[in-house]
C-alpha cells in the first residue's frame, strides 16, 4: 500500500515535470520515432529494388514490423544509463539515498510516466502511419494474448538490465563509451536496424538468446505472427531466465556500489 | 542515557590516483598506475547526548562533511565503528533513515521545477506520515519557517535562502531524532543566516532533537553550539565547551581601550591591533593582562576599558595554522 502511494505520487510528481519541459520532451519524442520509420523507409526501398520482398518480408510486412517496433522500443527503452554519471557527479544520489526507499522505485515511476505521456504522440503516429503506407497486420488471437506478457517481461528485463549497465558509473567516472557499446550491441542485436530473421542463421539463432532480441523484437514478432507458439513460449521463458539474472545482478551490484559509493558533490 | 550518537576511531581513506604533469607521466601511468590513500577522517571518536546541538569544525578538506556522511549512511568507513540511535549508519536500515535527515547546503533533495509542496506530499508517503499529523507539522515549520507563501512556488524561482528554507522544512517533515547539518547557511545573507539559525534553535527546543552541524560561520556555532568537536586534517583535535576551546587555544586577551589622546604609544604594552580616533584595540599576552591593564589604568586617562577573548574565527584559525 505504501509503494503504491508512492508511485502514485511519484509518477503523477515526475507527469508534471515531463509537461514543464513539453517542448523538449516532445523534440526526444519525436527523434525515438523518427528511428524505425527511417529504417522502415530504406527497408521498403530493399524489398521494392529486389522485386517485392527482402528476407521474407514484403513491403506491407516490414510496415508492420517496423511499426509495430516503434511502440515496443517506446514502451521498453530507458534513458537511466546516460544520466546516472550526472546523479552521483552532482550529488543527486546522495540526496536520493538519504530517503527509506531505494532509488530504483523514482526510476521506475519516471520511465513509467515518460512512456504513458509518449504514447500520446506514438499511438497517433501508428495510425497515420499506418493509413498511409498500408502495414499488412495478421492478427490472430492467441498472437495479442501472447503479445501483452512478452512485452512486459521485454519491459522489466530490459530496465533491470539497462538499470544494471547503469551501476558501471559507480567504478567509472567517464561512462559514455560503455553506453556508446550498449547501444551499438542492442541496435544491432535488438532487430532495429534490420529484423534478426535476415541474418546469418548462427547468428540469427545465437540473437534469440539475448536479452537484447528479447527486450524489443520477441514482443513485435509475436504480435505480427512471424513465430510458432513453441518459439513464443521458449522466448518467454528465456525473458524470465533474464529477468531473474538481471535482478538478482542488480542486487548484487547495488549492494557493493553503495559501499564504493563515494558520495561526491555535497 | 546512552548516547544517542557514538563514535568509536572512525576512519575513512580515499584511493587517490597520482599523476606527474606532462604527457610522458601520462602515458607512464597507463602501465604503471600509481595510487595513495588519502585519511579524510582517522579515528575520530566522540558521543552526542540526545537533545545536544554540536558544532563540527574544521577548514575545507577537515573531514567534516566526510563524518556526516558516514553517520548519516551515505558512505561506508574504512574502520572503525559508529551508531546512531541504535543503529550503524551505513547499514542503511529503513527504520534508521525514517528516524535521520541530512541537510546539506549546496544540494538539494526537492524537485526543482516543482513547488516544494508537491515534494512535500511525496515526503509524506515515503516516510508514511498520517494526514493530520502532516498537516500539523506543515503547519508548524512553516510558520517556524515563514513557509506559507513558498511552498506553491517552483523551487527554482526561489532565492538561495527560500530555497534553504524549503529544504529545511522537507527535511523535517518526519520529525527527525538525528539531524545532520552540513553548512545550511551557506551562501545566505546575514538576515536570512539568524532566521536559520533561530530555526534550528527553537526546533531542537521544541523537539529536542540531536543536531550535528557544520558551518563555516563562526556566528552560526557560537549562536547555537555550547558544545564544539574540532576536528583538522582528519583527526580530532577538541571535544569540549566553545568557551573551553577559546581558553585552551587563544594565548591571548584583546584588551579595547578609550583614551583621552589619539596618538597616545601603547607598543610597548602589547601589540596594537586596531586603531581609530581615541580608540585602542591591544593584544596582550594571557598571563600579563592583569599587569598590562595595571598599568593603563597608572599611565593614561582612561575613559574605558574592555577586556576580552580575541574574536572567535581568530581562535579558530590559529588553532588550525598551530597544527
Amino acid at each position: 500500500m505504501r509503494l503504491f502511494r508512492i508511485y502514485l505520487l511519484s509518477a503523477l510528481l515526475h507527469l508534471k515535470e515531463h509537461l514543464i519541459y513539453r517542448a523538449s520532451v516532445l523534440i526526444w519524442l519525436f527523434s525515438m520515432l523518427l528511428e524505425p520509420v527511417v529504417f522502415m523507409m530504406v527497408w521498403r526501398a530493399v524489398a521494392l529494388a529486389e522485386g517485392g520482398s527482402a528476407g521474407g518480408y514484403t513491403q506491407g510486412t516490414l510496415t508492420a514490423y517496423y511499426l509495430a517496433l516503434m511502440v515496443v522500443n517506446h514502451l521498453t527503452f530507458t534513458w537511466i544509463m546516460h544520466e546516472y554519471a550526472y546523479r552521483i557527479r552532482e550529488g543527486v544520489l546522495a540526496g536520493q539515498l538519504l530517503y527509506p526507499l531505494h532509488p530504483i522505485h523514482r526510476d521506475v515511476t519516471m520511465n513509467a510516466t515518460y512512456k504513458l505521456l509518449g504514447l500520446v504522440l506514438f499511438i497517433p503516429a501508428f495510425l497515420l502511419l499506418s493509413v498511409f503506407l498500408k502495414p499488412e497486420f495478421q492478427f490472430e488471437p492467441w498472437q495479442v494474448l501472447a503479445f501483452l506478457p512478452t512485452l512486459a517481461l521485454a519491459a522489466a528485463m530490459r530496465f533491470l538490465m539497462e538499470w544494471a549497465v547503469a551501476q558501471t558509473a559507480f567504478w567509472y567516472i567517464e561512462t559514455s563509451s560503455f553506453n556508446q557499446a550498449y547501444y551499438v550491441a542492442t541496435m544491432f542485436f535488438s532487430g532495429r536496424i534490420a529484423p534478426i530473421s535476415m541474418f546469418p542463421d548462427w547468428l540469427s539463432a545465437v540473437a534469440r538468446y539475448l536479452p537484447f532480441w528479447l527486450g524489443v523484437a520477441l514482443p513485435v514478432e509475436t504480435l505480427l505472427g512471424s513465430l510458432t507458439p513453441e518459439e513464443v513460449m521458449s522466448g518467454m521463458v528465456i525473458q524470465a531466465a533474464w529477468l531473474a539474472f538481471f535482478a538478482g545482478l542488480v542486487a548484487w551490484v547495488w549492494s557493493r556500489a553503495v559501499r564504493r559509493f563515494g558520495a561526491v558533490g555535497g | 542515557m546512552a548516547p544517542v550518537v557514538e563514535v568509536r576511531e572512525l576512519t575513512k581513506s580515499f584511493k587517490v590516483p597520482v599523476r606527474q604533469s606532462g604527457l610522458g607521466a601520462a602515458v607512464k601511468s597507463l602501465f604503471d598506475r600509481k595510487f595513495t590513500l588519502v585519511d579524510a577522517v582517522k579515528d575520530v571518536s566522540f558521543n552526542i547526548d540526545r537533545g545536544e546541538i554540536v558544532g563540527f569544525l574544521g577548514p575545507n578538506g577537515a573531514g567534516k562533511t566526510t563524518t556526516l556522511k558516514m553517520l548519516s549512511g551515505l558512505l561506508h568507513p574504512t574502520s572503525g565503528t559508529a551508531t546512531v540511535n541504535g543503529h550503524i549508519p551505513w547499514k542503511r536500515d529503513n527504520a534508521y533513515l525514517r528516524t535521520i535527515n541530512m541537510v546539506m547546503g549546496n544540494r538539494h533533495q526537492l524537485s526543482w521545477d516543482l513547488p516544494a509542496g508537491d515534494t512535500y506530499k511525496l515526503h509524506q508517503a515515503i516516510y508514511q506520515i498520517a494526514d493530520n499529523e502532516f498537516e500539523r507539522t506543515l503547519e508548524e515549520l512553516s510558520d517556524l519557517l515563514d513557509l506559507h507563501d513558498l511552498l506553491t512556488k517552483p523551487v527554482r524561482t526561489l532565492s538561495l535562502g527560500e530555497r534553504m528554507k524549503c529544504e529545511l522544512g522537507g527535511a523535517l517533515l518526519h520529525r527527525p531524532d538525528v539531524m545532520f547539518l552540513d553548512e545550511p547557511t551557506l551562501g545566505l545573507d546575514v538576515t536570512m543566516q539568524h532566521r536559520i539559525r533561530d530555526f534550528v534553535r527553537s526546533y531542537n527546543l521544541r523537539h529536542g532533537s540531536t543536531i550535528l552541524l557544520t558551518s563555516h560561520y563562526m556566528a552560526d556555532i557560537a549562536a547555537l553550539c555550547e558544545r564544539v568537536v574540532v576536528i583538522h586534517r582528519g583527526q580530532l583535535l577538541f571535544d569540549g565547551p566553545l568557551a573551553q576551546l577559546v581558553a585552551r587555544f587563544a594565548p591571548v586577551k584583546r584588551l579595547t581601550v578609550e583614551l583621552d589622546s589619539a596618538d597616545a604609544d601603547l607598543g610597548d604594552l602589547g601589540t596594537v591591533v586596531a586603531h581609530d580616533g581615541f580608540t585602542y584595540q591591544l593584544e596582550v599576552a594571557k598571563e600579563d593582562t592583569t599587569e598590562v591593564t595595571s598599568r593603563l589604568l597608572a599611565n593614561y586617562n582612561l575613559s574605558d576599558i574592555a577586556v576580552e577573548d580575541p574574536p572567535i574565527e581568530q581562535v579558530i584559525e590559529q588553532v588550525f595554522t598551530a597544527e
